[in-house]
Protein backbone atom coordinates (compact mmCIF):
# COMPACT_ATOMS: atom_id res chain seq x y z
CA UNK A 1 0.00 0.00 0.00
CA UNK A 2 1.44 3.70 -1.04
CA UNK A 3 1.13 6.11 1.43
CA UNK A 4 -2.14 7.46 -0.55
CA UNK A 5 -3.74 4.42 0.78
CA UNK A 6 -2.77 4.86 4.23
CA UNK A 7 -4.04 8.61 4.31
CA UNK A 8 -6.84 7.83 2.72
CA UNK A 9 -7.52 4.83 5.34
CA UNK A 10 -6.45 6.81 8.16
CA UNK A 11 -9.42 9.89 7.51
CA UNK A 12 -12.05 7.25 6.71
CA UNK A 13 -11.09 5.66 9.84
CA UNK A 14 -11.22 8.68 11.75
CA UNK A 15 -14.76 9.45 10.25
CA UNK A 16 -16.15 5.94 10.85
CA UNK A 17 -14.91 6.43 14.55
CA UNK A 18 -17.20 9.91 15.18
CA UNK A 19 -19.97 8.44 13.11
CA UNK A 20 -20.23 5.52 15.87
CA UNK A 21 -19.36 8.64 18.83
CA UNK A 22 -22.30 10.20 17.21
CA UNK A 23 -24.57 7.36 17.20
CA UNK A 24 -23.40 6.03 20.55
CA UNK A 25 -24.86 9.58 21.82
CA UNK A 26 -27.74 9.69 19.99
CA UNK A 27 -28.77 6.76 21.94
CA UNK A 28 -27.13 7.10 25.19
CA UNK A 29 -27.78 11.08 25.52
CA UNK A 30 -30.81 11.99 28.07
CA UNK A 31 -32.85 14.76 25.96
CA UNK A 32 -33.40 15.90 22.56
CA UNK A 33 -30.90 18.97 22.72
CA UNK A 34 -28.11 16.99 24.00
CA UNK A 35 -28.61 14.55 21.07
CA UNK A 36 -28.45 17.21 18.29
CA UNK A 37 -25.32 18.14 20.04
CA UNK A 38 -23.99 14.41 20.05
CA UNK A 39 -24.90 14.06 16.41
CA UNK A 40 -23.29 17.65 14.89
CA UNK A 41 -20.43 15.36 15.69
CA UNK A 42 -21.28 12.99 12.57
CA UNK A 43 -21.86 15.89 10.49
CA UNK A 44 -18.93 18.07 10.91
CA UNK A 45 -15.89 15.75 11.67
CA UNK A 46 -17.05 12.46 10.33
CA UNK A 47 -18.26 13.74 7.07
CA UNK A 48 -15.75 15.41 6.53
CA UNK A 49 -13.28 13.45 7.34
CA UNK A 50 -14.65 10.88 5.16
CA UNK A 51 -15.20 13.05 1.89
CA UNK A 52 -11.42 14.36 2.78
CA UNK A 53 -10.51 10.81 2.09
CA UNK A 54 -12.22 10.33 -1.37
CA UNK A 55 -10.72 13.56 -2.23
CA UNK A 56 -7.18 12.24 -1.16
CA UNK A 57 -7.87 8.44 -2.95
CA UNK A 58 -8.60 9.87 -6.37
CA UNK A 59 -6.58 13.22 -6.42
CA UNK A 60 -8.43 13.91 -9.90
CA UNK A 61 -9.86 17.53 -9.96
CA UNK A 62 -13.12 16.71 -10.33
CA UNK A 63 -12.89 14.51 -6.97
CA UNK A 64 -11.26 16.68 -4.72
CA UNK A 65 -13.97 19.47 -6.20
CA UNK A 66 -17.25 17.02 -5.47
CA UNK A 67 -16.03 16.36 -1.83
CA UNK A 68 -15.15 19.82 -1.15
CA UNK A 69 -18.27 21.23 -2.02
CA UNK A 70 -20.39 18.28 -0.25
CA UNK A 71 -17.94 20.10 2.75
CA UNK A 72 -19.33 23.28 2.31
CA UNK A 73 -22.29 22.54 1.76
CA UNK A 74 -22.56 20.64 5.22
CA UNK A 75 -20.54 23.22 6.38
CA UNK A 76 -23.28 25.50 5.71
CA UNK A 77 -26.76 23.75 6.05
CA UNK A 78 -25.64 21.79 9.32
CA UNK A 79 -25.96 24.99 11.85
CA UNK A 80 -29.22 25.86 9.71
CA UNK A 81 -30.88 22.53 10.18
CA UNK A 82 -29.88 22.35 13.66
CA UNK A 83 -31.13 25.68 14.77
CA UNK A 84 -34.64 25.35 13.02
CA UNK A 85 -34.81 22.24 14.42
CA UNK A 86 -34.14 23.27 18.37
CA UNK A 87 -36.08 26.44 17.83
CA UNK A 88 -39.20 24.20 16.96
CA UNK A 89 -38.57 22.03 19.93
CA UNK A 90 -38.02 25.16 21.92
CA UNK A 91 -41.73 26.69 20.96
CA UNK A 92 -43.06 23.06 21.19
CA UNK A 93 -41.95 22.74 24.82
CA UNK A 94 -40.48 19.15 24.80
CA UNK A 95 -39.13 18.36 28.03
CA UNK A 96 -35.48 19.01 29.17
CA UNK A 97 -33.17 16.77 31.10
CA UNK A 98 -34.17 17.38 34.85
CA UNK A 99 -29.95 18.04 35.26
CA UNK A 100 -30.37 21.46 33.39
CA UNK A 101 -29.78 24.33 34.92
CA UNK A 102 -29.82 27.40 32.69
CA UNK A 103 -32.48 28.58 30.31
CA UNK A 104 -31.72 32.10 28.71
CA UNK A 105 -34.43 32.16 26.32
CA UNK A 106 -37.37 32.34 29.10
CA UNK A 107 -39.71 34.90 28.59
CA UNK A 108 -37.45 36.40 25.08
CA UNK A 109 -39.82 34.45 22.49
CA UNK A 110 -43.06 36.08 21.66
CA UNK A 111 -45.11 33.15 21.90
CA UNK A 112 -47.50 34.78 19.34
CA UNK A 113 -45.62 35.66 16.67
CA UNK A 114 -42.47 33.50 17.34
CA UNK A 115 -40.29 36.09 17.51
CA UNK A 116 -36.99 36.80 19.42
CA UNK A 117 -37.22 40.25 21.05
CA UNK A 118 -34.55 42.44 20.30
CA UNK A 119 -31.55 43.36 22.79
CA UNK A 120 -32.69 46.59 23.96
CA UNK A 121 -36.41 45.38 25.29
CA UNK A 122 -34.41 42.51 27.38
CA UNK A 123 -32.26 44.94 28.66
CA UNK A 124 -34.72 47.46 29.47
CA UNK A 125 -37.08 44.63 30.69
CA UNK A 126 -34.81 42.59 33.13
CA UNK A 127 -31.68 44.61 33.37
CA UNK A 128 -29.68 41.56 31.85
CA UNK A 129 -30.59 39.04 34.83
CA UNK A 130 -30.00 35.19 34.46
CA UNK A 131 -33.40 33.44 33.72
CA UNK A 132 -33.13 30.37 35.84
CA UNK A 133 -34.58 27.41 34.63
CA UNK A 134 -37.52 25.90 36.90
CA UNK A 135 -36.35 22.79 37.90
CA UNK A 136 -32.53 23.82 39.67
CA UNK B 1 -7.55 -2.59 0.47
CA UNK B 2 -11.00 -3.54 -0.64
CA UNK B 3 -11.47 -6.11 2.35
CA UNK B 4 -11.11 -3.13 4.63
CA UNK B 5 -13.36 -0.84 2.67
CA UNK B 6 -15.89 -3.52 2.84
CA UNK B 7 -15.27 -3.79 6.82
CA UNK B 8 -15.79 0.06 6.93
CA UNK B 9 -18.77 -0.30 4.87
CA UNK B 10 -20.20 -3.19 7.26
CA UNK B 11 -19.43 -0.24 10.38
CA UNK B 12 -21.43 2.25 9.10
CA UNK B 13 -24.55 0.04 8.18
CA UNK B 14 -24.34 -1.06 12.07
CA UNK B 15 -24.19 2.76 12.98
CA UNK B 16 -27.18 3.32 10.50
CA UNK B 17 -28.67 0.65 12.91
CA UNK B 18 -28.17 2.31 15.93
CA UNK B 19 -30.38 5.35 14.54
CA UNK B 20 -33.15 3.68 14.04
CA UNK B 21 -33.39 2.42 17.16
CA UNK B 22 -33.31 6.47 18.15
CA UNK B 23 -36.08 6.62 15.43
CA UNK B 24 -38.34 3.62 16.93
CA UNK B 25 -37.95 4.69 20.72
CA UNK B 26 -38.58 8.39 20.20
CA UNK B 27 -39.86 9.89 22.70
CA UNK B 28 -41.12 12.80 20.81
CA UNK B 29 -41.33 13.85 16.70
CA UNK B 30 -38.64 15.88 17.03
CA UNK B 31 -36.03 13.06 18.19
CA UNK B 32 -37.53 10.98 15.43
CA UNK B 33 -36.67 14.09 13.04
CA UNK B 34 -33.02 13.90 14.27
CA UNK B 35 -32.93 10.52 13.88
CA UNK B 36 -34.01 10.68 10.43
CA UNK B 37 -31.40 13.64 9.43
CA UNK B 38 -28.85 11.41 11.07
CA UNK B 39 -29.78 8.39 8.50
CA UNK B 40 -29.32 10.60 6.08
CA UNK B 41 -26.05 11.86 6.81
CA UNK B 42 -25.19 8.18 7.14
CA UNK B 43 -26.31 7.93 3.51
CA UNK B 44 -23.90 10.20 2.19
CA UNK B 45 -21.36 8.48 4.46
CA UNK B 46 -21.81 5.52 2.77
CA UNK B 47 -22.03 6.48 -0.73
CA UNK B 48 -18.69 8.58 0.02
CA UNK B 49 -17.29 5.21 1.14
CA UNK B 50 -18.85 2.92 -1.72
CA UNK B 51 -17.11 5.03 -4.02
CA UNK B 52 -14.02 4.91 -2.96
CA UNK B 53 -14.58 0.99 -2.70
CA UNK B 54 -15.03 0.79 -6.09
CA UNK B 55 -13.12 3.54 -7.68
CA UNK B 56 -16.11 5.23 -9.00
CA UNK B 57 -16.08 8.91 -8.63
CA UNK B 58 -19.99 9.41 -10.00
CA UNK B 59 -20.77 8.00 -6.78
CA UNK B 60 -19.84 11.19 -5.09
CA UNK B 61 -23.13 12.98 -7.10
CA UNK B 62 -25.33 10.37 -4.99
CA UNK B 63 -23.55 11.87 -1.76
CA UNK B 64 -24.51 15.44 -2.91
CA UNK B 65 -27.94 14.90 -3.97
CA UNK B 66 -28.56 12.69 -0.98
CA UNK B 67 -27.47 16.05 1.12
CA UNK B 68 -29.10 18.17 -0.66
CA UNK B 69 -32.46 16.36 0.12
CA UNK B 70 -31.77 15.44 3.48
CA UNK B 71 -31.42 19.25 4.49
CA UNK B 72 -35.00 20.00 2.68
CA UNK B 73 -36.39 17.58 4.74
CA UNK B 74 -35.52 18.89 7.78
CA UNK B 75 -36.03 21.94 7.36
CA UNK B 76 -39.70 21.15 6.42
CA UNK B 77 -40.16 18.70 9.44
CA UNK B 78 -39.15 21.49 11.41
CA UNK B 79 -41.23 24.22 9.97
CA UNK B 80 -44.40 21.65 10.39
CA UNK B 81 -43.25 21.23 14.04
CA UNK B 82 -43.15 24.97 15.11
CA UNK B 83 -46.44 25.74 13.30
CA UNK B 84 -48.65 23.01 12.70
CA UNK B 85 -50.77 22.63 9.79
CA UNK B 86 -51.02 26.08 8.54
CA UNK B 87 -47.69 26.54 7.65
Amino acid sequence: MSVNDWVTLGLIAFGVFFMLVADIGLNRMPDLYTRMHATSKATTLGITSLLLAAAVHFGTPEAITRSLLVVLFFFITAPVGTHVLARAAYFRKIPRWRGTVLDELVGHYDPETHELESYEESVSEAGLQEHRHPAS
Amino acid sequence: MSQLLNGVLLILFIAMGLCFIRLLRGPSLADRVVALDQIAVHTVALATVYCIAVEQVVFLDVAMVAALLSFLGTIAFARYLEHGRDV
